[in-house]
């Protein structure tokens, strides 16, 4: 029992202590200086694997045909739009209930990436209809909830724009994510809830997944790989807007004057 | 946590609560609204007037799909093998139009209770098959009704 | 393999590629958009600090001066 919670008191401290170095800007800058290309790396790899295999390696459907290999950014971009606003609702309550710079940070700087997927998973989602569907678009309970959720990114980077003073754009910007966390499950379960022309879920499922493996390793590759891009450019976007921030400090100046003496690009 | 802390963790819990209870109101008052098709059991369980359109979904039943004279103008009847429609259309069907495949009809009901479709849309499920299986997996699909109790589900 | 054949999507090579080539595009401009940012709010702090060193050694020059009268 002992042991037990010695193990999770270590477990928590630890977590505590990593939560409270990347509190800092500059701890968060020291660390983005390892993380940063690691992200980037692994999105390269994945993706550039998940998409060999998707196009050249795996087999065509046996009713889509090769229509189906949308699938391999539509999807990803899809789970993406979710999983980001996940990260940015969380963030935004950190932010607001610790008053944590860095989180409020990687809530505003998520905002951007998440609308791109968001506006991937819409257009490549269309892409895929016209000739399966036989439409481009149709208001059924998917679609619509994820364009709702495309303005609700939109909403969430205007209001954080509308304030010129950063306090105020911060919380106002982490309240509007806090209240739009309930689009997630209703995205989610929109397929199940009501009828719709979109499709259930293939992947995550009772069940297991509907589809072989030859399919589903491509899919959750490009899935990693894209999860891995968000967290690329969340850290050059964070980066960006720490300098920004903190462009008065000495540890910016220093580190700015360094970077053009050694030429370096970061 | 401290007791301020403590307190924006309330504000925010209440915060996501309120919002999620509005959300659940919200859905309530729009959920037939937010139905995208009726089935054919629920066109048989209830009164549909022939001025309004309504969107049907089926499978498309074994052997019904026959071509008029004119060429275009199919007709066909759409089952959930439970319950029958007899959909009229006259345009370009999607690629995956087949016997077996699910689909989605919109337009009105005739005086004899068939529709009259403006647009046949294609509901394609969550299965995907290396299209080796593909003869076995249309030929299942087709004979649906003949192995599963209805109403299916699509 | 045939290129052709592959190119072709059984198809669908209009849908399949604009789906694909979107995404290659979205992704690099998120990607082009922090980088360029990057030089830029550098620049800025650049500018800022030869600025701000400039005023000192003006500053400077002039109380050299006023002390030397």
């Amino acid at each position: 029992m002992n042991l037990i919670n010695a193990f999770f008191s270590s477990i928590w401290g630890f977590l505590n202590r990593s939560f409270h170095r990347l509190g800092s800007p500059r701890e968060f800058f020291k660390i983005s200086n390892y993380a940063t290309p690691i992200f980037g790396l692994l999105f390269t790899v994945l993706t550039g694997y998940g998409a060999y295999l998707g196009l050249f390696v795996a087999p065509a459907d046996y009713q889509q045909g090769d229509s189906y290999r949308i699938i391999f950014v539509h999807v990803p971009s899809a789970w993406l739009s979710l999983f980001i606003y996940m990260v940015m609702a969380t963030a935004s309550a950190i932010g607001l209930i610790w008053r944590m710079k860095m989180a409020f940070v990687v809530a505003i700087c998520s905002a951007p990436i998440g609308a791109a997927f968001t506006f991937l998973a819409l257009v490549t989602g269309s892409l895929w209809g016209a000739p399966i569907w036989g439409t481009w678009w149709e208001w059924d309970a998917r679609l619509t909830s994820e364009l709702i959720l495309l303005f609700v990114y939109w909403g969430i980077m205007a209001v954080y724009y509308a304030f010129d003073e950063r306090q105020t754009a911060e919380r106002a910007m982490a309240l509007l994510a806090i209240v739009g966390v309930v689009i997630v499950p209703i995205i989610h379960y929109s397929v199940e809830w009501w009828s719709s022309l979109h499709q259930g879920a293939t992947v995550f499922r009772d069940g297991g997944p509907a589809m072989p493996a030859s399919m589903l390793t491509p899919l959750l590759l490009m899935a990693l790989g894209f999860t891995f891009f968000y967290g690329y450019v969340l850290f050059l976007r964070a980066r960006n807007m720490v300098l920004d921030q903190e462009r008065k400090s000495r540890w910016v100046r220093e580190l700015v004057k360094s970077s053009r003496a050694t030429g370096e690009a970061q | 946590m401290s007791p301020t802390q403590k307190k924006r963790f309330m504000v925010v819990s209440m915060i996501i609560a309120g919002a999620g209870l509005a959300a659940f109101l919200a859905l309530k008052a729009v959920d037939a609204n937010a139905e995208f098709f009726i089935t054919p059991s629920e066109v048989n369980a209830g009164e549909f007037s022939t001025t309004q359109r309504y969107r049907i979904a089926g499978l498309v039943k074994k052997g019904s799909v026959a071509t008029q004279s004119d060429g275009v103008t199919r007709e066909f009847v759409v089952t959930d093998c439970d319950y029958d429609v007899t959909v009229q259309y006259t345009g370009l069907l999607p690629d995956l139009f087949r016997e077996g495949q699910a689909i989605v009809a919109k337009g009105t009901f005739a005086d004899d209770d068939r529709m009259i479709a403006g647009q046949v849309l294609a509901k394609h499920d969550e299965n995907y098959v290396p299209n080796e299986a593909a003869e076995t997996m249309m030929q299942a699909q087709a004979n649906k009704c003949d192995t599963t109790e209805g109403p299916v589900s699509y | 393999m045939n290129w052709s054949e592959f190119f072709a999507m059984g198809g669908y090579a209009f849908y399949v590629w604009s789906a694909w080539g979107l995404t290659a595009v979205v992704l690099a401009y998120l990607f082009t958009q922090a980088k360029l940012r990057n030089a830029k709010i550098k620049a800025q702090i650049l500018r800022q600090i030869e600025r701000e060193s400039l005023v000192d050694h003006s500053a400077r020059a002039t109380n050299k001066e006023s002390g030397n009268s």
